[in-house]
């Protein structure tokens, strides 16, 4: 399994598609920030830290995912797309390990996505807001970006077990964003109106990035258990699904 | 000899339909094994059982005498079906991809690849802009990294160039008497297979229908006289005690093949009808690799 995780990580670092994603996820970023700072006022909003952080909370809820969804499409479905993942399998590497491989690459993924987002906000708050820097509030802000990591990995394995599933581009975007628009409208909406409060949307790895604060660890055992749970059930879902299965 | 590959009873069904039926067959040490027959036959459904991609219905595989067949495939290099490889890429970065992925990532094994396939020069192209014959160049060099033991190559010469197809070959043969690395390919093209292959096992309709050597193939399918008679008993007669040979081969009920006489013709059939034999039909045959596999196909060659 190692040696497939070191061969996928060199694939994505060596795919141009790689770097045009990260570029695109900082600049969508810079798109989100520039349209916040251009209604900021409108909104009556001129509080500094009050901005600051609206912004890390925006940007944190709304533009990781998205751009998480694209780039693991573009990357991870071109194998099933090429149908080079065979050689894989051809060489003796069970379905198990060529799927846990993929699973790592897409964790480091999603790490660097979602710290390129938030550090892209941290840095507009300092050219933009000139916003104070102390310790403390670095301390604070690495915190959020962690929370936010982590929170963003039960959604990785998710995208990651529809693409595993559906091996097509196409379909595994449209199934991603409809997973995604299913946990931030219809199931809190529905939870919302049953009088459940978020208690259902809090498990639905799309939208637990709500629940990410700056209040730092307190989430972080919720989260935890989140991304075994998820990692038990998108894996068992995955292997059984890719190992029952020929290759064509 | 040990043997490389053994099947026993490998069948696969797709929902009714038997792609691969019973097949049993052996493959030993330093072979170059052709798989041969129609499209359809089920020759890359046999291939994707032994290298694990098609999961068999019923049957086992055993590779290196290992039952642990997952094991025994690290020892291997494949090419089955179209080239498998990722566009995105350089010729150099699939190498290098896949190297670290079979654990041969040694200082050198990726040049040297680049090198036996001739695609040094290529090896900054991106795979999308590249020919379907350096693809599959490439795809043979993704099979030979790490000098696998074994080699199941599935239409390795689809796509290339007559210089190309050279160049494989001479890379096969090359391979087989240095290193003995044992191979197993299939291919249309049929002179070219013959002038590589050592054994060869043909196809029909799921069947591994006939097995032969190089040798047993060359005595099969040289150059003979076929004749479709009315009375194959009275024709051998002639062929012994008007003609003086035994040089024939009673083929069928009514189909006799005589190795001596091909280019006497008129001599036999003169011989036949004096004896009171009709000849139905008589044809030159047996000239080919290619012959012999219509006559198999056809069933006008004894199995």
């Amino acid at each position: 399994m190692l040696n497939v995780t070191k061969a996928s990580v060199y694939k994505m670092f060596h795919d141009k598609a790689f770097w045009i994603c990260m570029a695109g996820t900082v600049a969508w970023a810079i798109v989100v920030i520039m349209a916040q700072v251009m209604t900021s006022g409108a909104r009556g909003l001129t509080d500094v830290s009050q901005l600051a952080n609206r912004w890390y909370g925006f940007v944190g809820l709304h533009c990781v995912e998205v751009p998480l969804i694209i780039s693991a499409v573009i990357l991870f479905t071109g194998e099933y797309r090429d149908k080079s993942w065979k050689l894989f399998i051809a060489k003796g590497i069970s379905r198990a390990s060529y799927y846990f491989a993929k699973l790592i690459c897409m964790l480091l993924l999603t790490v660097i996505i979602t710290f390129l987002s938030l550090m892209t906000v941290a840095i507009s708050n300092f050219v933009v807001l000139h916003a104070t820097f102390d310790m403390a509030y670095v301390w604070n802000v690495l915190q959020y970006i962690l929370g936010q990591t982590l929170a963003h990995c039960s959604i990785a394995m998710m995208i990651l077990m529809v693409i595993s599933i559906t091996k097509r581009g196409e379909i595994a975007s449209i199934l991603s964003l409809g997973m995604m628009i299913f946990g931030y409208v219809m199931l809190h909406g529905v939870e919302s109106a049953m009088g459940l409060g978020e208690a259902v949307t809090d498990a639905w790895a799309f939208s637990m990035t709500a629940f990410v604060e700056f209040a730092g660890p307190t989430q972080w055992g919720r989260l935890l258990v989140a991304i075994l749970g998820y990692l038990v059930v998108c894996s068992l879902v995955v292997i059984t699904w890719i190992s029952r299965r020929d290759i064509e | 000899m040990s043997n490389i590959v053994k099947t026993n009873g490998l069948t696969k069904k797709y929902r009714g339909l038997t792609a691969v039926s019973e097949v049993n067959m052996s493959i030993e040490k330093g072979d170059i094994y052709a798989l041969i027959g129609e499209n359809g036959a089920g020759k890359s459904t046999l291939m994707k059982m032994l290298s694990g991609l098609a999961k068999p219905t019923s049957g086992e595989v055993i590779l290196f005498e290992n039952k642990h067949a997952a094991v025994a495939r690290y020892r291997m290099g494949c090419l089955i079906d179209s080239p498998a490889l990722d566009t995105r890429l350089t010729v150099r970065d699939n190498l290098e991809m896949f190297a670290r992925a079979f654990g041969c990532h040694q200082a050198g094994e990726v040049d040297r690849v680049l090198e036996l396939i001739g695609m040094t020069q290529n090896a900054g192209k991106v795979i999308g802009k590249t020919s379907l014959g350096m693809k599959q160049r490439l795809a043979i060099g993704i099979a030979l990294l790490g000098s696998p033991d074994f080699l199941i190559l599935d239409e390795p010469m689809n796509g290339l160039d007559p210089r190309g197809i050279q160049e494989i070959r001479q890379l096969l043969l090359k391979l087989n008497s240095e290193k003995k690395t044992t191979i197993l390919l299939s291919s249309h093209l049929l002179d070219e297979v013959a002038k590589v292959a050592t054994r060869y096992g043909f196809m029909k309709a799921g069947k591994l229908i006939c097995e032969l050597s190089g040798e047993a193939l060359a005595e099969k399918s040289r150059t003979c006289l076929r004749l479709k008679v009315s009375d194959t008993a009275k024709a051998a007669m002639i062929c012994e005690k008007d003609l003086g040979t035994q040089n024939y081969e009673v083929v069928d009920a009514e189909t006799i093949r005589l190795f001596d006489f091909v280019e006497e013709s008129s001599k036999v059939v003169t011989a036949m009808v004096q004896g009171g034999v009709a000849v139905e039909e008589m044809v030159r045959a047996g000239e080919s690799l290619e012959e012999f596999f219509n006559d198999l196909m056809t069933g006008s060659v004894a199995k």
